[in-house]
């Protein structure tokens, strides 16, 4: 009963937890300019991404090593720093995108800007970190989240037409703009497969003390918490498509997004998007200065542990309560946060090969899997990912100058 | 040597790509992107006339838009446009500024039979802005 109760949670976290701005964002405009054509993509980061959250969450259980520490023990000092300068750069970009985002959510439902938000938010956010718990933050938020299912709600609703739907999930050429088609593509990937969700998830599997008993519940949760996490970000697609894109809107304002929901639930929808935008970017907020504080405790050997009061793992909470208020300044400075959007998820796809190459190479070395390593399968598919990563990394910087609008 | 000179090579290229500049192509693209804004607010408006978002939001959003027609008006890529097509395009993005901004006072006073009126002419110009050809062939 209890292990029912622990999958049911991880699934819940993963659909609660998938959409965030960057998500919903790329999601909208990918919708709104190419309609249901880049539905592919998001199947594409969704499916790569939950076999790379099994891969941490059974790195973590059987050796009992978070990523970070793995890759430095692993692969010595200097790979470790060059990957930690990277990825924390990466998150910090995010993090300032995520935070924006509940700002945004604020001026939506106060007409106050988002610039006078964004600091509040940020002391929220880390008042929370600094009193909470593991589990709250990873289950509390999540759960609320799971008011995103309002998009898939909304895509149904919609009716849109199934045979388009299907065939959006095939990868085809574009039908005009390819340089704005890829670069969305790129977007989309890059939001999907975010390395901070898996280094938080390998990080929480050792919060949480998983062991070999747990990897069936860790392969359940990956496979089906991010199956339906990437249903949620198809059903903003969806909604998009229907809704902007017969009327030759082009999303590059959040200001314009609480239309996609008006038109479904009327004042409902209002409510919906701005409590599922809010939300979704406060989890991922909280979930991104977490893992920034771990990447630096675990690779530096400090002590580190969110269910540990902030007192005894001093440095580690220094660590976000450093981080979350320089998080806020873009937004606090009336930076504009769609773009920021997109250049962080664009930055992000371009720092997967740091993460997701020594990750192929940890979950074939036996003194950390021992007999639980990949299978030909996972290998392949994991090569693939690292494959797409690389591409990712060479083309998101011309894409960016080129189709980032 | 050689790595320090395919970075500089390779800062060069994505330098050329981002600061090139104005051409009729980038001038089409902000012409449907003010458009789209254009179709945008009417949809904010006709929200907040059928009770579907409230007032806060439809005032603030038709606010940010109409300082978005003005930025547009000022835009460089303009300049890349024979006097006879930029003239009637900063036009109708002076027209859209006004009457999103009219807009957004009508949504703050409640005054819903001058939000339908503007509503209507906001569209109009949107419209008209669509129209103008801009030829892109080089």
């Amino acid at each position: 009963m209890k292990r029912m109760l622990e999958v049911a949670l991880g699934i819940v976290t993963g659909i609660g937890g998938f959409l965030e701005a960057g998500s919903l964002a790329t999601a909208a405009q990918a919708g709104s300019e190419f309609r249901f054509d880049l539905i592919w993509a998001v199947i594409v980061g969704a499916v790569c991404l939950a076999f790379l959250v099994e891969m941490a969450g059974r790195l973590s259980a059987i050796s009992k090593h978070t990523i970070p520490d793995a890759l430095r023990e692993r692969f010595g000092i200097r790979f470790f720093v060059v990957s930690l300068i990277i990825m924390e750069l990466v998150m910090f970009l995010v993090m300032a995108t995520e935070l924006g985002g509940v700002a945004i959510a604020l001026e939506l439902a106060s007409g106050v800007s988002y610039r006078w938000w964004a600091l509040p938010v940020g002391f929220l956010a880390w008042i929370l970190l600094w009193k909470g718990t593991f589990g709250l933050i990873e289950k509390g938020v999540s759960v609320l989240g799971l008011v995103t299912l309002a998009f898939v709600v909304g895509a149904i609703h919609l009716h849109p037409p199934m045979a388009d739907v299907v065939r959006g999930a095939l990868p085809r050429p574009p039908a005009h703009d390819p340089a704005r088609y890829w670069f969305l593509a790129v977007s989309i990937l890059g939001a999907s497969i975010s390395p901070y969700l898996f280094a938080f998830y390998s990080a929480g599997a050792v919060e949480d003390k998983w062991d070999v008993s747990h990897l069936t519940i860790n392969r359940i949760t990956a496979g089906l918490g991010m199956g339906f996490g990437g249903i949620v970000a198809i059903g903003a697609l969806i909604v998009a498509a229907i809704v902007f894109h017969p009327l030759d809107i082009q999303v590059d304002s959040f200001m314009q997004l609480p239309l996609l929901l008006t038109g479904a639930f009327g004042r409902v929808g209002f409510v919906l998007f701005v409590a599922s935008l809010g939300i979704a970017c406060f989890g991922a907020a909280q979930e991104i200065a977490l893992t920034a504080a771990y990447m630096l405790a675990q690779g530096l050997g400090w002590r580190w542990s969110e269910n540990l009061p902030p007192a005894v793992d001093a440095r580690f909470s220094l660590s976000y309560t450093v981080l979350i208020p320089l998080a806020a300044i873009p937004a606090a400075a009336g930076v504009d946060i769609l773009k920021l959007t997109n250049i962080s998820m664009v930055l992000s796809a371009a720092s997967l090969p740091v993460i997701v190459a020594p990750l192929l190479i940890l979950m074939n070395d036996r003194r950390y899997v021992r007999d639980y390593g990949n299978g030909w399968f996972s290998n392949t598919v994991v090569a693939l990912i690292t494959a797409l990563a690389f591409v990712l990394a060479i083309v998101s910087f011309p894409l960016l100058v080129k189709g980032g609008g | 040597m050689r790595r320090r000179t395919l970075t500089r090579l390779a800062a060069g290229a994505l330098a050329l790509a981002a600061c090139g500049g104005p051409t009729p192509q980038k001038a089409a693209k902000a012409r449907d992107r003010a458009a789209s804004t254009a179709t945008s607010a009417g949809l904010v408006a006709d929200a907040w006339d059928s009770g579907a978002a409230p007032g806060i939001y439809a005032s603030d959003a038709l606010a940010r838009m109409a300082a978005s027609f003005a930025k547009d008006s000022a835009a460089p890529v303009w300049s890349a446009l024979p006097r006879p097509t930029r003239d009637p395009v900063l036009h109708e993005l002076g027209i859209l500024r006004v009457t999103a901004a009219a807009l957004d006072s009508a949504v703050r006073r409640r005054d819903r039979s001058t939000v339908q009126s503007l509503r209507g002419a906001l569209a109009d110009h949107g419209r008209a802005l669509t129209a103008i050809e801009i030829d892109t062939l080089p």
